[in-house]
């Protein structure tokens, strides 16, 4: 597979992104959907010191928005925009929306785009949400335990462990690295420091997966606005500019067992667009519904080579204050899985960590970021892969 | 159908409280169609017919070049387990119920990857053979196990559920005076069966192989007369409780076309067993079976109907009691969805005596239901020509009707 086109692709300049926004996440919300995606709106709005008009474009992703759809919301909020988008795409959502979304306002085509992912979470939504996740899933996945994204990663986990050697501990310090950062973080499902010997004994739920290598379920909103550089400029709000953006879908169908995602086509396609190194990476955004998923990023994006990220992470501190910030408001793993806002929280830290906006500590003069998003587990993989690299525009108060 | 389903055989009773949940009902076309054959014993896959690939899960098109042709072929189910794992935990509340769950990636040979449940031989890296069966709520469900050893069945909570294996189990087969009803006592007795209970119209009268039947351990005969509701609903008070089995061998093709003199009073004689017997025994077992079945401890139940082959498609020559099976058989179709989720398997023995029967072919019968017990199937065929013309039935059951006339 080639990530080559017929040609150079047009670069994003002029894109921006501001505003970031979060709703704080609750275990269990009787909200639907349309109020958390809708207090996002207002927040980014009034975080940005926009009218609601002057949004002419939005971009929604959520599990549980049936019966209703973008368009529905349009009406719902009160808005007239030119310009909408739907991404049903999970994990990948935020990095896909602002693909699409940068691309529409560089045309003009809109020129302020609110992007947000948001669920709830009842007490049995989940469960719903696994059962019909996909018809693949539901004809080849359901009847063998329920089986979820849990069987699949515990599969992906050993066999990973088996080929490159990677062991427990390796997933731990991900995790344990994680709930150090989320600890500043207020909305946080995770409250508790996590030790190694926590990690390491807690409960089994997919052998080898146990307790905290799997995401907490539960409600809440992410977002971001998309406009161009001289929109921004002109409101006078913080901004991060687009250098590059990455995505595919259904990338190496033929492999057994993933070991590897679509990233990898497209890595030096990424990394020529933007200019810049994997040196000059200041923080890296995983996508982190399992911690292995973690392991095949910083692989396929370029910061070691394949199969060895365990020594990478053995090597490295993954605390914001450490030499290779991961994750650094806690990622889903102690923040919490709030559906598909659990795809834009890594963006949204991101743009957080290079404009000064952060909940909790923030990375040292941090000028560039890596954002990854992974999605959809349509039956035994994850079939969208998307990444992005950010560099600051404009820095905040 | 749909009107009071759940007031009948899933209505409150006083077990109600401890049934045991059941997984989704199958929802696609292609969901059927896996269950169908894995009821039959089949794993089937789809092929192209434009390019050959061989697909799964289930599509509408070619994802090797985008044909709509696409067709479902049996498989041998052989290939490597490429991983696994353990599950100590569900979304699903039928599932909490039987964990831990041990399943798994199979690369099949002849190309795909599919998720299966995992006997305790098989393990990451072995040669495996995957076989179907229908679980709780009709899906199909995939099980490998190793090919280089045999089973050790004994822990696999799960899979012994799609199953019914006599073992342990009481059971019920609702006529003994005949070689069949005879041999099934045998069979079901060399394979464990707890208690066997024998039914016959009237227990004081002598049948060939009585004498047998009344010297063998855990075997009982019982008074069941199934042209007596009143015979019938007293013998499910006294074992409907325990019962886990129950085998219908009252069934019997009789010669004559509807030509016959008297064919209408046979017929009209014949239909208080063959229909109206099936459905008392329906009316008083079911819900006792159900309850058993769903109740607290994981088991199983099963329901065997013994059919000519003639109930699916008739024979003029035994016209009218093929009509009579017909009609018995679209019985069992509508008990198989009542028993749906509830633990209770439905299985249908289609054979194809149309004379006496000797002990070789009763035999032969009583095998091949244990058989399909053990093997959690639906349907069964015995004998070659039975199965030539359930073949042909499947193919195009119009065709079949106009190719019998003429034998
Ligand atoms: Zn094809």
């Amino acid at each position: 597979m080639s990530s080559s086109g017929a040609g150079k692709r047009v670069d994003y300049g002029g894109v921006a992104i501001a505003a970031p926004t979060t709703i704080a996440y609750e275990r269990f919300s009787r909200r639907p959907a349309q109020w958390w995606i809708g207090r996002a709106l207002r927040e980014m709005i009034e975080c940005a010191g926009l009218e609601v008009r002057a949004v002419d474009g939005l971009s929604v992703s959520s599990f549980t928005l049936l019966p209703d759809t973008v368009v529905g919301l349009t009406e719902h909020f009160g808005l007239t925009p030119r310009w909408v988008d739907q991404i049903p795409m999970g994990g990948a959502s935020a990095l896909v929306a602002l693909r699409r979304a940068a691309r529409a306002v560089q045309a003009r085509d809109a020129d302020i785009i609110a992007c947000i992912g948001g669920d709830t979470n009842g007490p049995d939504s989940f469960g719903a949400t696994v059962a019909g996740f996909s018809r693949f899933s539901q004809d080849a996945m359901y009847p063998y335990g329920a089986a979820g994204p849990n069987a699949n990663f515990a599969m992906i986990t050993r066999a990973y462990m088996q080929k490159y050697g990677a062991r427990r501990e390796d997933f731990g310090a991900i995790c344990v690295a994680q709930r150090e950062n989320a600890l500043k973080t207020p909305h946080a499902m995770m409250k508790r420091p996590l030790s190694m010997e926590e990690y390491l004994s807690a409960r089994l739920i997919a052998d080898p997966l146990r307790l905290f290598d799997c995401v907490m379920p539960c409600a809440g909103a992410e977002g971001f606005l998309v406009l161009r550089e001289e929109t921004a400029l002109s409101l006078g709000i913080p901004y991060v500019r687009l250098l590059s953006a990455i995505e595919r879908h259904n990338a190496f169908p033929e492999d057994d067992i993933q070991l590897r995602g679509g990233w990898a086509v497209d890595v030096g396609d990424m990394w020529s667009m933007s200019g810049v190194r994997p040196d000059d990476i200041d923080l890296f955004e995983s996508y982190d519904d399992y911690p292995v998923v973690c392991m095949m990023q910083i692989e396929d994006l370029g910061f070691c080579r394949k199969g060895e990220a365990a020594e990478f992470i053995r090597s490295h501190t993954l605390t914001v204050n450490g030499s290779f910030p991961h994750n650094t408001s806690g990622g889903q793993l102690s923040v919490g899985q709030a559906g598909a806002a659990g795809g834009y929280l890594g963006t949204v830290e991101a743009i957080r960590q290079l404009t000064g906006q952060t909940f909790g500590p923030s990375v040292r003069n941090a000028r560039y970021a890596l954002v990854s998003g992974f999605g959809m587990i349509n039956f035994d993989r994850g079939v969208c892969s998307a990444a992005a690299i950010l560099g600051l525009g404009r820095a905040g108060g | 159908m749909v009107r009071d389903r759940n007031s009948r055989l899933k209505g409150p009773g006083p077990c109600s409280g401890s049934v045991t949940p059941a997984p989704p009902r199958p929802s696609s076309h292609a969901a059927f169609v896996l269950a169908a054959y894995a009821a039959e014993g089949s794993l089937v896959l789809q092929h192209c017919d434009e390019c050959g690939a061989v697909m799964y899960p289930p599509r509408e098109i070619c994802p090797a070049c985008l044909s709509d042709g696409l067709s479902w072929r049996a498989e041998n189910g052989d290939g490597v387990l490429i991983a696994e794992t353990t599950l100590y935990s569900s979304t699903s509340a039928y599932f909490r119920e039987r964990l831990p769950l041990r399943v798994g990636a199979i690369r099949l040979d002849v190309g795909p990857v599919i998720a299966a449940h995992l006997r305790m031989n098989a393990h990451a890296g072995d040669r495996v053979r995957v076989t179907a069966v229908t679980d709780r709520s009709g899906n199909a469900a995939f099980i490998a196990s190793a090919q280089r050893e045999r089973c050790d069945m004994g822990e696999e909570t799960l899979i012994e559920e799609f199953i019914c294996h006599p073992r342990n189990r009481n059971v019920l087969i609702t006529n003994v005076s005949t070689p069949t009803g005879l041999a099934m006592v045998k069979s079901m007795r060399d394979h464990g069966a707890r208690q066997i209970y024998a039914g016959c119209a009237d227990p004081s009268i002598e049948f060939a192989g009585k004498n047998v039947l009344t010297e063998m351990q855990g075997v009982s005969l019982a008074a069941l007369d199934l042209r007596s509701s009143s015979s019938v609903a007293t013998l499910a008070r006294q074992i409907g409780h325990e019962l886990d089995i129950l085998i219908n061998t009252s069934h019997s093709l009789r010669h004559g076309s509807i030509t016959c003199a008297g064919s209408y009073e046979a017929a009209r004689s014949d239909a208080e067993i063959e229909i109206f017997g099936l459905m008392r025994l329906f009316e008083a077992f079911a819900e006792p079976m159900r309850v058993k079945a769903s109740g607290v401890g994981l088991t199983s139940g099963a329901w065997v109907n013994i059919f000519s082959i003639y109930a699916l498609a008739n024979a003029p020559s035994c016209g009218v009691s093929a009509a009579l099976q017909a009609g018995a058989f679209s019985l069992s179709q509508s008990m198989r969805a009542e028993f749906a989720g509830c633990g209770v398997k439905l299985l249908n023995v289609f054979h194809d005596n149309d004379g006496a029967e000797d002990s070789r072919w009763s035999s032969a019968v009583a095998a091949a239901t244990l058989d399909g017990l053990c093997r959690g199937l639906e349907t069964v065929v015995v004998g070659v020509r039975a199965r030539d013309i359930y073949k042909r039935w499947r193919e195009d059951p119009s065709v079949l009707e106009r190719e019998l006339v003429e034998q």
